[in-house]
């Protein structure tokens, strides 16, 4: 009896072992989900406030977004790329790539790693994201593209690389991010199209 | 044989009562993630949606405000215009609130700039949050307002934009003690991009009036 017992309970201690050894690494993988997420969060309470900057320069702007994406951190890298229909067919016009200014690389064309992105981009362009694999980089093995339009306007992609797989959250972020670099290239269309007066006269219209 | 089994059951108690703290932790993680998943979720829909199509004011606020509260389920919602001129705040969309309310607060009670708890958020650029709205001493106003609807708790942000302040954008709830910090720096976030699709779909009327 008392073998039994004692076999019962080693069972029973077995188990409860096993389930607390999944448990913990439920745990643990969720801890590290909600970091990411709450990270993702944190990152677009502070880009929306950039929405509200003065800064001059769109590519102020753009330093101070990039300044969030870290290549240690979230991404591998974070690049936007601007497009813009020529009549024959759409072509790279500018690109900010973090820790590079926006003069030093101006055009995107002979970079086959992005030509090949434009391309999906292109290909795809009616969906909201593409996700694509580029073989040809062993560095960034993966890309999201997010078109930057506001209604019919187009003004290019935002592309992010990264080694790991892009999550649905991270697509949900990134699709957000891409709807504030839009706001950006709002601002400054707006800037350069009125006049300071003009501006302030059109935001006193009634709402 | 007697102590061992002793020391085994100590050992398995020990061992249930680690599973169940781990459960509750893992419980409250779930929500948080869940929580997060909606917010993110709600910042892309504000882009996805309102930047696939260019929708007019009238169209674009009533749907952020619905899907806020599919999303994340505070019962009524409000947005607030700014009267420079006459530095009052005039009630223009609301979200599940009665009907009585968007007529009162937006003809026949006007609040003032400073005054309860939307005028005090536009006036200090800062959200104020209420969590026991019924008995808050410092918001009379607030509370009978909050008796007529039966919300307990509200959250009120500005709206601004890169050239000024818009108006201001409020949240309630039904319950008490609801809003949390998090909550209000969210919220904070929605009234700042609200304030930016504002001004980006006034400034682009005004451009084409221009161009013509």
């Amino acid at each position: 009896m008392m073998y039994l017992i004692g076999a019962f309970l080693a069972v029973s201690i077995i188990t409860l072992e096993i389930i607390l050894f999944q448990k913990r690494s439920f745990y643990k993988k969720n801890v590290s989900l909600i970091h990411r997420l709450n990270k993702n969060l944190e990152i677009l309470k502070a880009l929306s406030f950039l929405t509200s900057s003065k800064a001059s320069s769109l590519s102020e702007d753009l330093q101070q977004l990039a300044i969030y994406f870290s290549p240690q951190d979230l991404y591998q890298d974070f690049t936007v790329v601007l497009l813009k229909d020529t009549g024959k067919g759409i072509k790279g016009v500018l690109r900010y790539h973090y820790n590079q200014s926006l003069e030093s690389k101006p055009e995107i064309k002979e970079d086959s790693t992005l030509t090949k992105a434009e391309d999906c981009y292109l290909n795809k362009i009616e969906n909201n994201f593409s996700v694509v694999g580029d073989s040809s980089s062993s560095v960034y093995p993966l890309a999201a593209l997010f078109p930057l339009r506001y209604s019919s306007q187009n003004w290019g992609v935002l592309m992010v690389f990264a080694t790991n797989d892009f999550s649905k959250q991270d697509l949900d972020f990134l699709k957000a991010v891409s709807g504030v670099v839009v706001l950006l290239l709002k601002k400054f269309e707006f800037r350069q199209s009125l006049t300071d007066g003009e501006q302030v006269a059109g935001v006193d219209q009634e709402w | 044989m007697v102590i061992f089994l002793t020391l085994g059951l100590v050992w398995l108690i020990i061992e249930l009562v680690r599973v169940f703290l781990l459960w509750k932790k893992n419980r409250r993680a779930l929500s948080a993630l869940v929580k997060s998943q909606e917010e993110l979720g709600y910042l892309s829909f504000i882009f996805s949606e309102v930047f696939a199509q260019k929708y007019p004011v009238e169209v674009i606020f009533p749907k952020l405000l619905n899907r806020l509260r599919e999303s994340l389920g505070w019962t009524y919602h409000s947005i607030f215009r700014l009267d420079e001129e006459r530095q009052l705040m005039i009630v223009r969309f609301t979200g599940y609130l009665p009907d009585w309310y968007m007529e009162k607060f937006s003809t026949k009670v006007l609040v003032k700039v400073g005054d309860a708890a939307i005028g005090r958020a536009v006036s200090t650029s800062q959200p104020v949050i209420i969590n026991a709205s019924i008995v808050d001493p410092r918001f009379k106003s607030v509370t009978q307002v909050a008796q007529q609807t039966g919300y307990k708790s509200l959250t009120c942000c500005p709206m601004i934009g890169r050239l000024k302040v818009y108006g201001g954008f409020c949240a309630y709830s039904q319950y008490e003690n609801i809003f949390t910090l998090h909550d209000s720096q969210f919220l904070l976030t929605c009234a700042y991009l609200y304030g930016a699709i504002l001004e980006t779909i006034l400034l682009q009327e005004y451009l084409k009036k221009k161009d013509k």
